[in-house]
């Protein structure tokens, strides 16, 4: 079952820059600030990446300089507007979108479909790479993919175990009484985190721009970045459920690569369909069960005016 | 009580003239567009003190104050704690400073525990714990002041008085020099409100300066050293509390002087006919445990009984079962004398039900409507006030203007225009209104739940004379409130719900009954436990 280990493998592998990206929406939201522009900042960093990369024949370079990228992509077109003017979200968050999207073909231009030659480094875990079909399972992917599987687990434990996550928490529930009640700096650990959710987007877009597709190209995310904003509710605002989000829709991305190989007698057009329908499923399945619309971030989306 | 408190006041203040000032204010000046919140206010207070900031709603008390606390900038003035310039940029500097302030609404975090609350944003707290030891820290420092609190329990689900109690232990917990208490007895039991005062002694003794906000007059001359009195963003005195007495700070604060409203006589039982009968009535909350359990009374034409409680015990709940909000769990609920249980709140409307509720500004009215929309709210319901406001499915407007400026002008509400949003008017006239709407809709009985918590004394005054002249005119009145002088001078009856039941009813007709008989009845004995034992103690009010 040689097909099994290569299809995991890649569904691990397009699962990755979901799941960074949702990571960095959540720790966004947990602060309570929407941002629906995630594909534009996943755009920003994938072309980014794919640019340095290119030019420096350095992929981890590439990987970092589009995460940086991200970053103050976001801080400029979202966090300006929002934290610091204190606009409603959602349309910055389209215009983030739209920006991103026209910005990067713009930068892209004279790079598209041009091979990134040199790859990430790829990280072998010792003692598992030793042990057949599980070495193949989960044991030699590019480092990022382990970065994104331990990240939540460390967001998890932030927020729900420590002083600072505890903060976070209370700036997205009530950023009124976190702010005048309990003397949270609100604004600035709004922007930071509006820095570390374009981070990690911007990152999201360079991880599959360069490793996993391995070239730019006009609209590479192809809305994985709306899939990402999926992928937050659907895990309840719990950072440990994005896991298995993140990694199910990963495995319906490229179902048309194995109908493909394994010959289905279903068209690829109906098969490359597959992530968003599930995505769709997974969201109304979620928006069925009881009582889990309580657990969302009590101030998420709303605009206020606050001091501090 | 009251000399004893003279007393150790009188100690503090000599202490005080032997420390340098805490906090100094010069001309503090902060405006809101073309309105002068506060227009020029200077303040010394020393450490070791309790000091009285005394005034009507709006007289820039919680501005001033807010201020203080970093949460808003001055205009104009200056500031120097300890003799250093002080101008807080962020309620984090000022609490950095040691500056703390216990907010008129709390300010906490609804849906964390109060262990969270405590140690919310403060850099003192451990870095990282889990929910189990912030319990354990929190536990301690509840049991080390003496308040009733349990750290696990969600904040939502406390009762205003008990969140008002986290957001009081949070201010301590940072260990402040300056602390600013915000209206803080509003919804404390006496002998609540005697350990606040007690905790204040304590910090004041320990050289903290206590910024006491309250428009409770015994309040200030029981605990404070000295007051200082706004009106309308001006201070117009400062005062020793030695040299003061109820009717001279009352005119201070107002510019007039006021009477404390007299219940008068009770009428004669015989005309009066049982309006509202509860029987056997048990009330879930909304986490469906029990609210209120099993209890029965009767409210008569001509008279108002009130329910005395601390915050939580119910009251919530049985208001909004005795008006078809919330559905009664067993019992039955009679309005005169037409089977009520299980209708919904319109058929209590019809029926002649008015009901002040809890949350004036969230479930009283829509805020962002006009004064002509809000009017009507209800009154559709009702069929003669229907078929005049409108024509088949379209509302007359023209009429509609007209029903709302009577209100406004029965609830003395200070603008006139129909077209003005309800959020643009402050707490009293607010108040006012939706008192006036709801008596239209009250022709037998109404509900008036806490019915002025948050006015000041003027505006105070103008409500309760419109609830007695509703009695006087036949209308049976449940008054729910935490206020004790309130309802002492108001009802005809008191009942006391303490934990769901009714702990106790007193006839209030003669003489007063003691408020610490009533306190331990809002504490939760029995008034069986209580009979023969001398209550001698008389507190401040009627």
């Amino acid at each position: 079952m040689h097909t099994f280990e290569l299809y995991f493998a890649a569904a691990i592998l397009a699962g990755t820059p979901l799941l960074l990206a949702a990571t960095g929406e959540l720790l966004g939201e947990t602060v309570g600030l929407l941002n629906v522009g995630i594909e534009g900042v996943m755009l920003i960093g994938a072309v980014t990446g794919v640019v340095v990369t290119l030019h420096t024949n350095n992929a981890e370079l590439g990987l970092l300089v589009g995460a940086l990228a991200g970053a103050v992509f976001l801080l400029v077109f979202y966090a300006l507007p929002v934290v610091a003017l204190g606009t409603e979200q959602i349309l910055p968050g389209f215009g983030v979108w739209f920006v991103g999207l026209g910005l990067s073909q713009l930068i892209g231009v004279n790079y598209e479909n041009t091979p990134v030659s040199s790859g990430s480094t790829v990280v072998r875990l010792p003692g598992i790479d030793r042990i057949p079909v599980v070495k193949e399972l989960i044991g030699q992917y590019p480092w990022p993919v382990y970065l994104a599987f331990v990240l939540p687990f460390v967001v998890a434990w932030v927020l729900a175990r420590t002083r600072h996550g505890r903060n976070l928490r209370a700036i997205g529930e009530d950023p009124v009484a976190a702010s005048a009640g309990a003397g949270i700096a609100v604004r600035w650990w709004r922007t930071v985190y509006v820095a570390v959710n374009g981070l990690l987007g911007g990152f999201a877009g360079a991880v599959l721009a360069v490793i996993a597709v391995g070239e730019w190209g006009t609209d590479v995310t192809a809305g994985r970045g709306f899939i990402a904003l999926a992928v937050v509710i659907f895990s309840g605002w719990r950072s440990m459920r994005l896991i298995v989000g993140a990694y199910i829709i990963g495995a319906l991305l490229i179902l048309a690569d194995l109908g493909g190989a394994l010959s289905w007698p279903i068209p690829s057009e109906f098969l490359d369909m597959m992530p968003y329908i599930g995505a769709v499923a997974i969201l109304t399945v979620w928006a069925l069960r009881p009582g889990r619309r309580a657990a969302a971030p009590g101030s998420l989306g709303v605009r206020l005016k606050y001091s501090g | 009580m009251r000399t004893i408190d003279t007393e150790s006041a009188s100690s503090i203040r000599e202490r005080a003239g032997e420390r340098a000032v805490k906090l100094q204010l010069e001309g503090i000046e902060k405006s809101f567009g073309l309105l002068a919140a506060v227009a020029g206010v200077d303040l010394d207070c020393y450490a070791g003190e309790v000091h009285a900031i005394l005034g009507e709603n709006g007289a820039g008390k919680s501005t001033l104050m807010k201020i203080v606390a970093g949460d808003l900038q001055p205009d104009a003035g200056h500031m120097w704690l300890d003799g250093e310039t002080y101008r807080p940029a962020s309620p984090k500097q000022a609490m950095r400073r040691g500056i703390g302030i216990v907010h008129q609404d709390h300010q906490l975090v609804s849906r964390f525990t109060v262990a969270e609350n405590l140690f919310l944003g403060w850099d003192g707290a451990d870095r990282v714990g889990g929910p189990r030891s912030l319990a354990e820290q929190a536990s301690a420092i509840v049991d080390r002041y003496g308040f009733e609190l349990d750290p696990t329990s969600t904040v939502r689900d406390l009762s205003v008085g008990e969140q008002q109690r986290v957001a009081i232990l949070r201010a301590l917990v940072r260990g402040v020099s300056v602390l600013i208490l915000d209206e803080p007895t509003a919804t404390l039991t006496p002998q609540e409100v005697e350990v606040l005062f007690g905790v204040m002694r304590n910090l004041a003794t320990d050289g903290c300066a206590v910024l006491f906000i309250t428009h409770k007059l015994c309040e200030v001359l029981a605990i404070s050293a000295r007051v200082t009195v706004l009106r309308a963003g001006v201070r117009v005195a400062e005062l020793g509390a030695h040299e003061c007495d109820e009717r001279l700070l009352a005119r201070e604060m107002l510019g007039r002087d006021v009477e404390s409203p007299s219940k008068g006589d009770a009428p004669p039982r015989a005309v009066s006919e049982p309006i509202l009968q509860a029987s056997g009535v048990t009330v879930r909350d909304d986490r469906g445990s029990l609210a209120v359990d099993d209890v029965s009374f009767e409210v008569h034409s001509h008279e108002i009984v009130g329910i005395a409680g601390v915050a939580g015990n119910g009251q919530r709940e049985l208001s909004e079962a005795v008006t078809g909000v919330r559905r009664v769990a067993s019992g039955r609920v009679l309005v005169d004398g037409k089977e009520m249980t299980g209708e919904d709140a319109a058929s209590y409307v019809r029926a002649g039900v008015g009901h002040i509720p809890e949350d004036r500004l969230t479930a009283g009215m829509i805020l962002r409507e006009s004064i002509a929309n809000n009017s009507i709210l209800k009154m559709l319901h009702v069929e003669t006030d229907r078929s005049n406001l409108t024509r088949g499915p379209w509302l007359r407007r023209r009429e509609i203007d007209r029903f709302a400026r009577q209100l406004l002008v029965e609830g003395q509400v200070s603008t006139s225009d129909p077209k003005v949003k309800v959020a643009n008017l402050s707490g009293g006239n607010i108040q006012r209104f939706l008192v006036a709407r709801e008596l239209r809709a009250a022709s037998r009985l109404l509900v008036a739940v806490h019915p002025t918590r948050g006015l000041d004394v003027g505006a105070a005054d103008r409500v309760w004379r419109i609830l007695l002249r509703a009695r006087d005119e036949g209308i049976a009145v449940l008054l729910i409130s935490e206020d004790l002088d309130e309802v002492l001078s108001l009802s005809n009856r008191v009942l006391v719900l303490s934990a769901g039941r009714i702990a106790g009813e007193l006839d209030n007709t003669g003489a007063p009954p003691s408020r610490e008989h009533l306190g331990m009845l809002m504490g939760g004995v029995e008034q069986e436990a209580l009979v023969g034992s001398a209550a001698a103690l008389k507190g401040c009010g009627p």
